[in-house]
């Protein structure tokens, strides 16, 4: 049992270990939605690998000196799902290669502002239809014809921009726009490229002409150090940063001691002792079973018997008179001893039985009252 | 293997190093120290199961009363032995926990002494004594549980002993109370003696004082040497527990039946009778024939610590056989048992008229207090159904017992702190109206 016991907890500290390196592996990138090697529904691998039979090279990077530096001859495909810092986005808007930029929802607001030079606002999109048509003159929106949408739209604030698939309230899911450095190219929502969805509507038309207009594709996720300092972890504040330099250790120290202190009063100092008790039941069972028996079944009649018979069984014998004398004999000595009408004294020990729950309450506390006079008065 | 508090303060005297130096590695490394030191002491500390441990144990002790479990450890070795020694007993021995650190030189013995106070009947079985041993350092410590075997038998607390001496003064009284006594069947000639005033004259014997020429008295004593067997029933009737309201303490039915017996044997043997015992349910649990040498009250006390109720019906078929066996003359027969009408005629009802014709039978029944309690908040309805069952019930027995009666059998009812008494006051009526 002992051996079972220690087997079983060196299984489970074991198995905690597996979990923590786990977590602290960082995530292959295979893993990550939207990426462009991942073979998941919520991945971009389909297209990927169709690109690449197209003749395309395509390369995925997620730093952000690899995204910067690629060539006229590319395309950027910036996969955003949050922010980027400032400096990021500096370096990505004075970049050779055409910009792509999918936005896959999140608080991207800032970012495509700034990549668009103001042209470009994010938006909500919303519609009646479920297929959007490209409704412009984009001949990529046109090769498509209509996307799947998703529930993050765009909308064009200035003339140059050219906005397609509109929803009901002039905002759109494509926009596309010449900067002075480079053409750009902003799509809403990631649903359209995804492995599950690609094949449906037009998704794989405008995928594959948006991506392959360059012989080059630069597959770019942006990786922490794109990210807004202090911004990185989910609660966005480090509690340690507030604390002094040493603050961490001493932390990890007195974590150690507390396992310790864990380990001296968790040892038991010997094994629990078996303790044999008797058994037992209340005294009173069978009374007070009976007692629930008269109840559920409203034997007031019964009842009321009981009680009679029982007060009068104790009062002929404080009276000196036998248990079987009669009830005239009983009555009379009764009224006697109590000073009580005899009539009354006769209703209360051989009346009819009481009708109500009330009237039998009623009867009981009269004959306590009887037998409490008679021992007051001796 | 156990560590001591030491480890975790010293775990944390190591904060002062690492505010000083604010490196993971000084954690690392502090608690590194600290497990090596551990593992030093556990290596250094002597082996608890060397050591030689010898129980020093009362064979019994009165319930509600203490005794001291002593043990004796001796370090055969010549390693020190820091040890820390639990003697491990049931919950219900209350064994008060102190614990402190020994220090056994090498070829040293130690005394350490366990303090009990039971608070249940019966035998206590020592459980496991457990060694802590530690290294010099007292971080770590090797931890080992030894069979040390032990029984301390708990005997019932004859809490009834208080009533004694006032029964043991009637028993003196009906000495030589020749006035209340009738010559003839169960009374006994003891001796002559001159006549004072006061004395009955019909005592007075005529033919010695025409001898003596003084008025001579003949006294007599209470009949010796008579057989008494006490039948305690253990059946479901005896598991009943009876909750204590005001004086009375809160007992099973067969606290009270043991109370009865032991007064009885104590009261029974003072006035020179054969005491013998039954306890009895679906089987015979202990039987003692009397006439045997020793105590009769601590035979009792002995035999009776052990009884324990079940919840079966007793074998009154067995209890007739049993009587046959233990009487071979005519008895007082003490039933300690329920007088319910609901078992009474497939179970005593069946045998009780044999018993009655061949002994002197007395039936002692233990009633509730609650049920004989006048209801007194009977405002609700539910109330006054449970007194209606109560008096319908209490009726029954009282039938039962008039019946019973009518055969000759004395049958005694009283709350639990007054069976005892009770029973003893109906043996002394038996005694002094000559009817063993």
């Amino acid at each position: 049992m002992k051996r079972w016991l220690i087997g079983g907890g060196v299984l489970l500290v074991l198995f905690a270990g597996l979990v923590t390196a786990a977590a602290l592996v960082p995530e292959s990138p295979d893993r990550v939605a939207g990426s462009i090697t991942n073979p998941r529904p919520a991945g971009v691998r389909a297209l990927g690998q169709v690109l690449l039979r197209d003749g395309v090279a395509v390369t995925q990077v997620t730093t952000l000196a690899e995204a910067a530096a690629a060539a006229d001859d590319a395309t950027l495909a910036v996969h955003l799902s949050a922010d980027l810092s400032e400096p990021a986005l500096a370096r990505l808007r004075d970049v050779a290669a055409d910009l792509v930029v999918i936005n896959a929802g999140g608080p991207t607001d800032t970012s495509i502002d700034a990549l668009s030079d103001s042209r470009i606002q994010a938006d909500y999109w919303w519609s009646n239809q479920d297929h959007p048509t490209a409704s412009c003159t984009d001949p990529d929106a046109l090769a498509a014809g209509s996307i799947t949408p998703s529930s993050t739209g765009l909308r064009g604030l200035v003339d140059t921009v050219t906005t397609c698939f509109p929803g009901e309230d002039g905002t759109a899911l494509y926009a596309q726009a010449q900067t002075d450095r480079h053409r750009l190219t902003v799509i809403a929502g990631d649903r359209w490229l995804r492995n599950d969805t690609i094949t449906a509507n037009g998704n794989a038309a405008l995928a594959l002409r948006v991506f392959g207009r360059n012989p080059k594709l630069v597959w770019y996720l942006p990786g922490a150090d794109a990210l807004p300092q202090g911004q990185q972890d989910a609660t966005g504040l480090d509690l340690f940063s507030l604390l002094p330099p040493w603050s961490r250790v001493v932390f990890a120290l007195l974590l150690a001691a507390g396992a310790a202190a864990a380990l001296w009063r968790g040892r038991r100092f010997g094994g629990l002792v078996r303790e044999l008790l008797p058994v037992e039941v209340p005294a009173s069972e069978v009374s007070a079973g009976l007692g629930r028996l008269y109840r559920q079944s409203a034997a007031r009649g019964h009842a009321a018997a009981g009680l009679r018979a029982a007060t009068v069984h104790r009062v002929a014998a404080r009276l000196g008179l036998p248990a079987s004398a009669p009830p005239g004999l009983v009555v009379d000595r009764l009224a006697r001893a109590t000073g009580d009408p005899p009539s009354a004294v006769e209703a209360l020990c051989y009346g009819p039985p009481p009708p109500t729950d009330a009237a039998l309450v009623e009867l009981a506390t009269g004959l306590t009252d009887l037998e409490r006079k008679l021992t007051t008065r001796e | 293997m156990a560590i001591s508090g030491r480890v975790p303060l010293l775990l944390l005297i190591g904060v002062v190093a690492v505010v000083a130096w604010p490196q993971p590695i000084v954690v690392v490394a502090w608690v590194g120290v600290v497990a090596l030191l551990c593992c030093l002491d556990l290596a250094l500390a002597a082996r608890p199961d060397r050591l030689r441990i010898v129980r020093d144990l009362p064979g019994s002790v009165r319930l509600t009363e203490s005794a001291t479990s002593r043990l004796t450890l001796t370090n055969p070795g010549t390693r020190t032995a820091r040890v820390q020694v639990r003697d491990a007993w049931p919950p219900s021995a209350s064994p008060a926990a102190e614990r402190p650190r020994l220090v056994l030189a090498g070829g040293e013995s130690l005394r350490q002494v366990t303090r009990l106070t039971p608070t249940r009947r019966g035998d206590l079985a020592a459980a496991a004594v457990t060694v802590r041993s530690y290294g010099p350092l007292g971080l770590a410590a090797r931890q080992r549980s030894l069979e040390v075997p032990g029984v301390l038998r708990v005997m019932p607390e004859f809490r009834s002993r208080s009533h004694l001496p006032y029964r043991l003064a009637r028993l003196r009284e009906l000495d030589g109370q020749a006035a209340v006594h009738v010559r003839g069947q169960g009374t006994e000639f003891d001796s002559l003696r001159e006549y004072a005033l006061g004395d009955d004259v019909r005592s007075i014997d005529w033919r010695a004082s025409a001898r003596a020429t003084r008025t001579m008295v003949r006294t007599w004593r209470p009949e010796r040497d008579r057989h008494i067997l006490i039948v305690l029933d253990t059946s479901r009737w005896a598991a009943g527990r009876i909750g204590g309201s005001g004086k009375s303490v809160d007992q099973l039915r067969l606290d009270a039946g043991i109370e009865a017996c032991l007064l009885m044997a104590a009261l029974g043997a003072a006035s020179g009778d054969r005491m013998s015992l039954l306890v009895v349910d679906q089987e015979v649990r202990l039987r003692y024939p009397g006439g045997g040498k020793g105590s009769v009250l601590a035979a009792f006390a002995n035999g009776l610590s052990l009884a324990e109720p079940a919840l079966t019906e007793t074998d009154w078929a067995l209890v007739a056989g049993q009587v046959d066996q233990l009487c071979r003359q005519r008895s007082l027969l003490i039933l300690i048992t329920g007088l319910d009408p609901a078992l009474y005629a497939d179970g005593l009802g069946t045998v009780l008229a044999t018993l009655a014709h061949d002994h002197q039978v007395v039936i002692g029944h233990v009633t509730d207090p609650s049920a004989e309690a006048r209801p007194t908040d009977l405002a609700d309805a539910g109330a006054v159904y449970d007194a209606a069952a109560r008096g319908r019930l209490w009726l029954a027995t009282q039938s039962l017992a008039a019946r019973v009666t009518r055969m000759g059998v004395e049958v005694v009812q009283a709350v639990p702190d007054r069976l005892a008494p009770a029973v003893c006051d109906a043996y002394l009526a038996l005694k002094a109206a000559g009817r063993l």
